[in-house]
């Protein structure tokens, strides 16, 4: 009987022992996230996946800073649509692909320098509140959640999906990873990655 | 008449004669001539506002996000909303002649008329943006009564000038005319101080046009989301107005007034807002020159030519030294890279005119290098405002050696007489695409020096390209050549496919078979399929409604991750948000 007592005690600490070295509490951790997506990188590589009726199109953005200015390198799949004239491409995918630069807040492509349609921003960028977010898991490097408001998350209020969730990996106080998925308005399975280098 | 009677008489007419004059004075000084604000020069002109109204503006943005962020402010501070019927109480503060507190200055002219204390007289209320009948906004309320708006103008010239665009005329032309003011054509100086009007622009006097535009510009920025007013750079009408790039050359020809910066004070203190193109003109062209709409080049280069705000308002030092990083660069043909540019000292204007010497080699923009042939070319950076101080970058352009080669199309199928361009494209990008092509079988395909496939016979042939660079370097294709009957069955062999089709790239690939065998076939050939065609048209319009769905998700995934990331890590990432934008076709 003492010994299952004390089996039970020393299994008790050592529970709360790995609790204290590998969790971390939920309102800390989105804390950190959210102080670490203000935060200066040098490059960002988005990888966006949409998957529908089991077509699968890719989009590769790898954005390099460089003080105020940007180069965009870019690779998006794309359906080609078929001319009754001919001269249709062979595959009935095309990846499009290009480099666009950003300098002094001003998008160079080719050889004319054209601010390129800005539109509306309608997103505040990522809100990590515990209020839009449950089923929170947090240790000291990573967090998962489901995103329960994904319009609030978003700050978007026009914005609409289903079943998104997010994980975020940390390095020390900066973002390694961040990843999106969600179901679109059309079924469409979405999942959106990001890569970051300090 | 008697002696008395006579003198009487003398009198009276003396008398009238002198109440007839002295109404005529009255008259006179009641409508003081015109006399329209003094124009700073543009290259002296200095930006005097020190208060803290835009402190949180974020003037590193340019175009609709910098219009959104001004947008806010001076609809969050436009806390007492005037109306059309109170402006005449406003106008005291506002418009009142700083030389005779009876009097409102006129809008457009600079006349001084006596405020008889309402609207029925020789003053009205005029709407800078028409209003066109409430079509385009309330006619009295809201923008119809924006204090920073609606201005006292002369009735006659309010109505001549009715709801026409702005732009300048040339006095005498045909259809030209003066704008009268009150019956005359001669309250101010011809040509600069009178209006001018035809069918479809007015021209206000000068002194008047720098601040119809920056009246216009506010207007666009507080009411034009809510209104959709837009500017066009032609006549408008309804909720546009125009000319954009008149407006603009206006605006930077005659720099604000102190009666525009005395009015601004005023309008602030009554209602809460500014009209920010009066404190920082240097705003109109950090919007409207870059706002995605067609006439920004157009703006551009009247910038260009009049001069940008953003060099004259609180102008920084003349730099002393540029220094260009990297220093020297290397690239192969086809290839962009950034050179970045500092100035000292660090605080000094930083515009830079950029340049190649050879744009056969290389071509600059902003600062954006592209290779274009093989070469030795040098940048160069020169300061706008000091032409002596200027750097250079040398860059090598070389070209890649060819790698691979690929042919489009992949895959030919013709009919007698039947031709085709091919294309050969040289890998990796930038390495040359100079090959020499042969057929296998020239009785049965023919190719020309530069890859114009000819049929000549039924059968096979392989149409082979080489590299001129890289004579290992090859790619082929099959051409088949088929009789007229044998090209329709197959036409046929491919709409069957296409009904059976399961996957959209099966249905991609039967539809792109039958386009081709169609388009090989003789008009005897295509007459006896014409009903065919009919339904092969409508397949593939169908098939290009079936994949539009598929590219829209892509893009609205893209689109999402683009701007929630921009506006979290860093503004240099809207850089995203424009590629998607633009790329993507949304």
């Amino acid at each position: 009987m003492k010994r299952k007592i004390l089996f039970a005690a020393i299994a008790l600490i050592l529970l709360l022992a790995f609790c204290f070295v590998g969790c971390e509490s939920s309102d800390e951790m989105l804390g950190k996230v959210n102080n670490a997506l203000s935060a200066e990188y040098s490059a960002v590589t988005v990888n966006v996946t949409a998957v529908k009726d089991d077509i699968e199109l890719n989009g590769v953005y790898n954005v390099t800073f460089e003080g105020e200015n940007a180069t965009v390198d870019y690779s998006f799949d794309r359906l080609n649509e078929l001319d009754v004239n001919g001269g249709n491409p062979d595959s009935y995918i095309t990846k499009v692909t290009g480099t666009v630069h950003v300098v002094d807040g001003k998008i160079v492509e080719n050889e004319s320098a054209q601010d390129l349609t800005m539109g509306e921003l309608d997103f505040t960028g990522f809100s990590f509140k515990a209020g839009f977010l449950k089923d929170v898991k947090a240790t000291k490097s990573t967090l998962s959640a489901t995103v329960s408001n994904p319009q609030g998350f978003l700050g978007n209020s026009e914005f609409a999906c289903s079943d998104m969730k997010t994980e975020v990996v940390l390095f020390g106080d900066a973002l390694s990873k961040l990843s999106l998925a969600y179901v679109s308005e059309n079924g469409a399975q979405i999942t959106v990655e990001y890569l970051f280098t300090v | 008449m008697t002696q008395q009677r006579k003198f009487t008489f003398a009198l009276s007419v003396l008398l009238l004669a002198t109440l007839a004059l002295a109404c005529l004075l009255s008259f006179t000084t009641q409508t003081a001539n015109a006399a329209p604000p003094v124009v700073p020069d543009f290259d002296t002109w200095q930006n005097e506002y020190t208060g803290s109204y835009y402190d949180n503006l974020n003037t590193k943005l340019t175009g609709t996000s910098f219009r959104k962020e001004l947008a806010s402010l001076i609809t969050s501070t436009h806390k007492t909303l005037t109306g059309y019927d109170s402006l005449g109480n406003y106008y005291k503060k506002t418009d009142v002649d700083p030389n005779n507190s009876n009097n409102f200055i006129m809008f457009y002219t600079g006349t001084s008329v006596k405020w008889t204390g309402g609207f029925s007289g020789q003053i009205n209320r005029e709407h800078v943006w028409p209003k066109n009948a409430g079509k385009a906004f309330p006619e009295k309320t809201g923008p119809g009564g924006d204090l920073q708006h609606i201005r006292p103008c002369d009735n006659s010239l309010n109505s001549t000038r009715g709801s026409k665009s702005y732009d300048e005329l040339q006095p005498g032309a045909s259809g030209v005319k003066i704008a009268a003011e009150n019956g005359s054509t001669s309250y101010g100086k011809a040509p600069d101080g009178l209006c001018y009007t035809n069918n479809t622009y007015f021209y206000p006097a000068k002194g008047y046009r720098g601040a119809t535009a920056r009246i216009l510009f506010y207007m666009q920025t507080r009411w034009g989301d809510q209104y959709s007013l837009t500017f066009v750079d032609s006549a408008g009408s309804n909720k546009t107005i125009g000319k954009i790039s008149t407006l603009l050359k206006w605006h930077l020809e005659e720099p604000p007034t102190d009666q525009e910066i005395r009015r601004n004070d005023e309008a602030a203190k009554i209602q809460g807002n500014r009209n920010p193109f009066i404190d920082h003109p240097e705003y109109a062209e950090m919007i409207y020159c870059y706002d995605g709409n067609s006439y920004n080049k157009a703006l551009q280069n009247v910038v260009e030519a009049y001069g940008s705000y953003l060099d004259n308002v609180n102008p920084k030092p003349a730099p002393t030294a540029i220094t260009l990083s990297p220093s020297s660069l290397s690239l192969t043909i086809g290839a962009t890279q950034t050179i970045t540019a500092s100035v000292t000292p660090s605080d000094a204007n930083g515009r830079l005119d950029w340049k190649s010497d050879k744009t056969s080699v290389a071509t600059v923009t902003n600062g954006v290098v592209k290779a274009v042939g093989e070469g030795v070319a040098v940048i160069t950076a020169t300061s706008k405002v000091n032409s002596a101080v200027s750097a250079s970058v040398t860059v090598t352009v070389t070209e890649p050696s060819v790698q691979s080669l690929s042919i489009s199309p992949s895959a030919l199928s013709l009919t007698v007489g039947g031709t085709r361009q091919l294309a050969v494209t040289a890998s990796p990008t930038g390495a040359s695409n100079a090959v020499t092509w042969n057929s296998s079988a020239p009785s049965v395909v023919n190719v020309s020096a530069n890859g114009f496939v000819t049929a000549v016979g039924e059968g096979e042939a392989i149409i082979t390209a080489t590299s001129a660079k890289n004579s290992g370097v090859t790619a082929s294709i099959t051409v088949k050549v088929l009789s007229q009957q044998a090209n329709t069955q197959a036409f046929r062999d491919a709409m069957g496919a296409i009904d059976s089709a399961k996957t959209l790239q099966e249905r991609y690939s039967a539809l792109k078979q039958a386009i081709e065998a169609y388009n090989n076939m003789d008009s005897t050939a295509k007459n006896s399929v014409a009903t065919e065609y009919a339904t092969l048209t409508a397949a593939v319009n169908k098939y290009n409604e079936d994949i539009a769905p598929y590219n829209e998700e892509l893009a609205s995934a893209s689109d999402l991750a683009s701007q929630a990331v921009a506006l979290s890590v860093s503004a240099a990432l809207l850089a995203i948000v424009v590629v998607l934008g633009k790329k993507l076709g949304r």
